[in-house]
């Protein structure tokens, strides 16, 4: 066997071990992140978070909420169960209020929220969005939308 | 005998594809779904969906499901049945309100109060594919004197 045959065989043997990596990674799954900002919670501008599962399959996300600092509030890690075809409002002043002492007050301020999936959590698959209402969550005075930013790894 | 009860289950599916087929609004292979979220209804509360229909030449049957969020389960005719005749030009409005209690009345249900969110397709296009080129949505939540936006989203499979 001469050095090209070799060579040849082994840049073979290479594209066969890469091809076999991507099938794995592409089986797996990938991971997706859905942003959102923009938002502030206090007592009078709640802020309530809608993931919109389209799928026929449950998804299960993490929830991370931020302040203006970048620091992290809150970290739920799988907590965050869409079924199929449903719709999971969450309230941020329950977030930050769930893990605090009794006369501990909650954060207020600008927040950033992140939610993170596998497949089948994507762009195309899901629609997250925050309300942030002004005034009262029953009976607001105004509200508005702030869409997810999706970015998939 | 066997080959008797083999010709009858091949008849079954026969006819349970043909039901599947006809039961099931024809959709084209462009055609969007469209997926309204944060909606939200009872008492006061009323939710406001207009669907108009801008194409140049099309005229579109939309198919509107209202759901309960929490489950995904309809809370509306499934599909709206052969689906609302929306002309070129027109206009429809849905109030969702209406439409939930006129629906679960037929069940023997009370009034539904709480979050609700749309999904609807449209069929019957020539030409212009059902979607946000050819249909311009608005959508809101009326509390009182009050409105408040809604998430209006399309996508395409």
């Amino acid at each position: 066997m001469n050095k090209t045959t070799t060579m040849l065989a082994a840049a073979g043997l290479l594209a066969a071990v890469l091809a076999v990596g991507t099938w794995n990674a592409e089986a797996a799954g990938s991971t997706c992140t859905a942003d959102l900002a923009g938002i502030e919670t206090k007592k009078k501008t709640p802020v309530e978070v809608t993931i919109f599962n389209t799928t026929l399959a449950p998804m299960t996300l993490d929830l991370v909420i931020y302040d203006a600092n970048g620091f992290e509030l809150v970290r739920r890690t799988g907590e965050i169960e869409v079924g199929p075809q449903a719709t999971e409002l969450i309230s941020v002043a329950e977030q930050l209020s769930r893990d605090l002492a009794r006369r501990e007050k909650p954060y207020e301020g600008l927040i950033g929220i992140r939610l993170i999936g596998d497949t089948p959590f994507s762009a195309q698959n899901a629609i997250v969005h925050a309300t942030q209402y002004i005034g009262n969550r029953k009976k607001p005075k105004s509200a508005f939308i702030v869409r997810a930013l999706f970015n998939e790894e | 005998m066997r080959i008797a009860s083999l010709l009858l289950a091949l008849a079954a599916i026969a006819v349970a594809v043909v039901f599947a087929t006809t039961t099931e609004p024809a959709r084209g292979e462009g055609d969007a779904t469209l997926y309204v979220s944060g909606l939200e209804i009872g008492g006061k509360t009323k939710a406001l969906l207009r669907i108009r229909n801008v194409s140049a030449s099309d005229q579109y049957r939309v198919h509107y499901t209202v759901r309960d969020p929490r489950a995904g389960a309809p809370i509306s005719q499934l599909a709206a049945g052969d689906g609302a005749l929306v002309r070129r030009g027109a206009t429809l409005e849905l109030e969702l309100t209406s439409i939930v209690n006129e629906f679960r009345k037929q069940l023997e249900a009370g009034p539904y109060a709480g979050p609700v969110q749309v999904v609807a397709f449209g069929s019957g296009a020539v030409i212009d594919d059902f979607g946000p080129q050819t249909v311009v949505v608005e959508a809101f939540v009326k509390q009182g004197s009050k409105i408040r936006p809604v998430n209006v989203e399309w996508r395409t499979d």
